[in-house]
């Protein structure tokens, strides 16, 4: 049996003004860079914290590496970084590590402050006067001093500049080459996950839209285009007709008649959730 | 996670323990300066004194316990930072034990021992208080004062969970604690044992017991009516011992037996409220 | 050793940019067998690409013959694209694009004119 990183069986999560996440059944796998694409309030937070623990479903099942998360703190395979950084204000960056350090039996020290380093980050200064960069690199650089097999980043790169985005992006692809962990990102910029990724889990409106390998998902997709007197294809997922022309986005090979290319992931992403922005409407 | 709750918490830690430090100097220069001097020299000099110290001792476990407990998970929910200390490889329970453990014990156990330097001083000034037994002097001494302010500090630390707000954790300690100790010191600590009774002379009132309930009774000692028996006169009526008067009251002996179950009720009430703590650390928050 | 610069906007799969640079570099001689090609880790570190991105491009390439990869030391380059020494038929083409030009032919035509006699015998 395949062990996945997670693994969602009729996963639900009711808040008090309605579901976040709701009848979810996925599998992301080992060994891969996921993307959790979806809008704000889609739920891609709300599954990420049911993963650590720090949430329970309300119906359904999630496991972390084949475990449900229990009692006693986050998977140890497990980190998380959550989209605001969380760190203690106080503390400066050396106190932030030791903080690591006394809280995670696995931690690796050397490895931790590596990363600190490489990042520039005096550090004798204190976590609340770094920049948003400085604090999201500081954050990532304790959840992998974890040393973890799974890391979900939830929104990494919000409100960081565009150098700090590369900067993230190339510290985190780095480490994966070398230990060839399992990373799970969320993100709301389809752009800043394009060439990363290559697996996808899309959720709108606390559902799970469309999920699978980027290359299959692309290559199972057409964007179709010719006269609108034409038949419609199977699997149409967004259709948008001019007076003469159709544009279509299906789950389909060629298709007779029409002109037909693959799409880009955007593309593919963006008509999933126009579509099911549609169908909420 | 010692370590991490400890540099979270010692600035308040430290500031507590040195305010009660500070007093405890003041208590013990006190009290070597007052057994020097005669009564009316202690009255002269220490009447202000001794009324002050009493209201900052009255508060102190209060001031001192939602200071530790509200903001202890409060401020932590607010800054969202427990979503880091939840997320490393310790659960929920030890994360909150520690830090009760790290912000609480240190006061309560400071505020104890001001309470028991409190006790030794006390002596040196009796003559300027009524009963020890009685409200406000049971309150500043002795071993109950360290059990308000757990009292209060669960309250605090308790509230900062369900309201996740600093403030209002420390004023829901405050709200809450008043009333609890006004309630207990009137309704609850006269019955902690069976008062003995009467009749009223002078001895009682050197040995300052604590009189809980007073009536009147005549000659045969059976307890009669004042206004039906002496009419208006009233001051004759007792000079001709036709009427006295029957006290029920705690002997000052019991001081110590009283606090330790005065202290036995509140720590009770700290542990009931931590027990409410647990229970919604586990079963009804959503720390996310 | 070569770099590699990804386009994200280019339509062209990520993998396929790799291995289109790597033939390149093989074409003009810039790499030859013996060489060895970045490691994962070194291209991702310069291009915030998936490192799974860069190993299909080099099993690609191992595939087609050109490279081959030694277990714990790297991608070493095993074949070559390097064409026979063209100095003498490149200035033939020199001397024609100059006649061409005193002809008055524009350029547009000129490539027209080029692409047709490749198309007719590649």
């Amino acid at each position: 049996m395949t062990t996945y990183a997670l693994d969602a069986t009729a996963l639900g999560m009711r808040y008090r003004r309605g579901w976040g996440l709701r009848d979810c059944e996925f599998q992301l796998p080992t060994g891969r860079i996921s993307a959790l694409i979806g809008p704000n309030g889609a739920g891609k937070s709300t599954l990420m914290r049911l993963a650590t623990g720090l949430l329970r479903p309300t119906t359904g099942s999630i496991r972390v590496l084949g475990e449900e998360p229990g009692r006693h703190g986050t998977h140890r395979k497990l980190a998380f970084l959550a989209q605001d950084k969380p760190l203690y204000r106080g503390f400066t960056v050396a106190e932030m590590l030791r903080a690591g350090a006394v809280l995670n039996p696995s931690w690796d020290d050397e490895y931790a402050w590596r990363l600190v380093r490489e990042a520039d980050v005096p550090p004798q200064a204190k976590v609340g006067t770094l920049s948003g960069g400085q604090r999201t690199r500081v954050a990532l650089a304790i959840a992998l001093g974890r040393r973890p097999e799974v890391v979900l980043l939830d929104e990494p790169l919000a409100d960081l500049d565009p150098l700090a985005r590369e900067d993230v992006m190339r510290t985190l692809m780095a480490e994966v080459a070398d230990s060839g962990m399992t990373v799970v990102l969320s993100s709301h910029v389809i752009a800043d996950l394009d060439g990363v990724c290559d697996h996808l889990l899309l959720l709108a409106g606390g559902r799970v839209r469309l999920q699978g390998d980027v290359e299959d998902l692309l290559a199972q997709h057409r964007v179709l285009i010719g006269s609108r007197e034409l038949v419609m294809p199977d699997g149409v997922v967004e259709a948008r007709t001019t007076e003469r022309q159709a544009t279509v986005i299906a789950r389909t090979g060629p298709v007779p008649g029409w002109e037909a290319d693959e799409p880009s992931l955007e593309e593919l992403a963006m008509a999933y959730l126009r579509s099911a922005r549609a169908v909420a409407a | 996670m010692t370590w991490v709750a400890w540099r979270q918490q010692r600035l308040q830690v430290l500031i507590s323990l040195a305010i009660i430090t500070a007093l405890a100097a003041v208590m013990v220069y006190t009290g070597f300066d007052a057994r020097s001097l005669d009564e009316t020299a202690v009255e002269d000099k220490y009447g202000m004194y001794l009324g002050y110290l009493q209201l900052l001792l009255l508060a102190l476990p209060v001031l001192l316990g939602a200071f530790a407990g509200g903001p202890l998970f409060a401020r932590e929910i607010e800054q969202g930072a427990h979503v880091f200390s939840l997320t490393q490889s310790i659960g929920r329970t030890r994360w909150w034990a520690t830090k009760i453990a790290v912000a609480g014990l240190p006061v309560v156990l400071g505020m104890t021992l001001l309470g028991l330097v409190n006790a030794w001083a006390d002596p040196a000034l009796s003559t300027l208080r009524g009963a020890r037994l009685a409200i406000p002097s049971f309150e500043v001494q002795g071993v109950a004062i360290g059990a308000y302010t757990a009292l209060a500090f669960t309250l605090g630390a308790t509230a900062g969970l369900l309201v996740r707000n600093t403030l209002g954790a420390m004023v829901t300690a405050i709200v809450g604690y008043v009333p609890v100790l006004i309630a207990v010191g009137n309704g609850l600590r006269p019955h902690y044992a069976e008062p003995q009774g009467g009749v009223v002379d002078s001895t009682m009132l050197r040995e300052k017991a604590w009189r809980v309930e007073t009536s009147y009774v005549d000659g045969a000692g059976n307890p009669v009516d004042l206004r039906a028996v002496c009419g208006d006169d009233v001051n004759r009526c007792f000079e001709e011992g036709k009427v006295r008067v029957h006290a029920l009251f705690h002997p000052d002996d019991r001081f110590w037996a009283f606090q330790a179950v005065e202290a036995g009720v509140f720590l009770a009430l700290s542990a009931a409220l931590l027990g409410l703590g647990a229970w919604v650390l586990h079963r009804r928050l959503r720390l996310a | 050793m070569i770099e590699f610069r990804i386009d994200r906007r280019s339509g062209v799969a990520t993998y396929q940019q790799l291995v289109d640079q790597t033939k390149h570099a093989l074409r003009l001689g810039l790499l030859r067998p013996g060489d060895q090609l970045p490691t994962a880790k070194q291209v991702v570190a310069a291009t915030a690409i998936n490192p799974n991105t860069v190993l299909k491009a080099y099993r690609e390439l191992e595939r087609e013959g050109l490279v081959e990869g030694k277990r714990g030391m790297g991608t070493f380059v095993s074949a070559s694209l390097a064409q026979p020494d063209a100095g003498e038929l490149r200035e033939q083409l020199t001397d024609w694009v100059r006649r061409a030009r005193a002809d008055g032919l524009d350029r547009e035509y000129v490539e027209a004119l080029f692409k047709a006699e490749l198309d007719a015998h590649y």
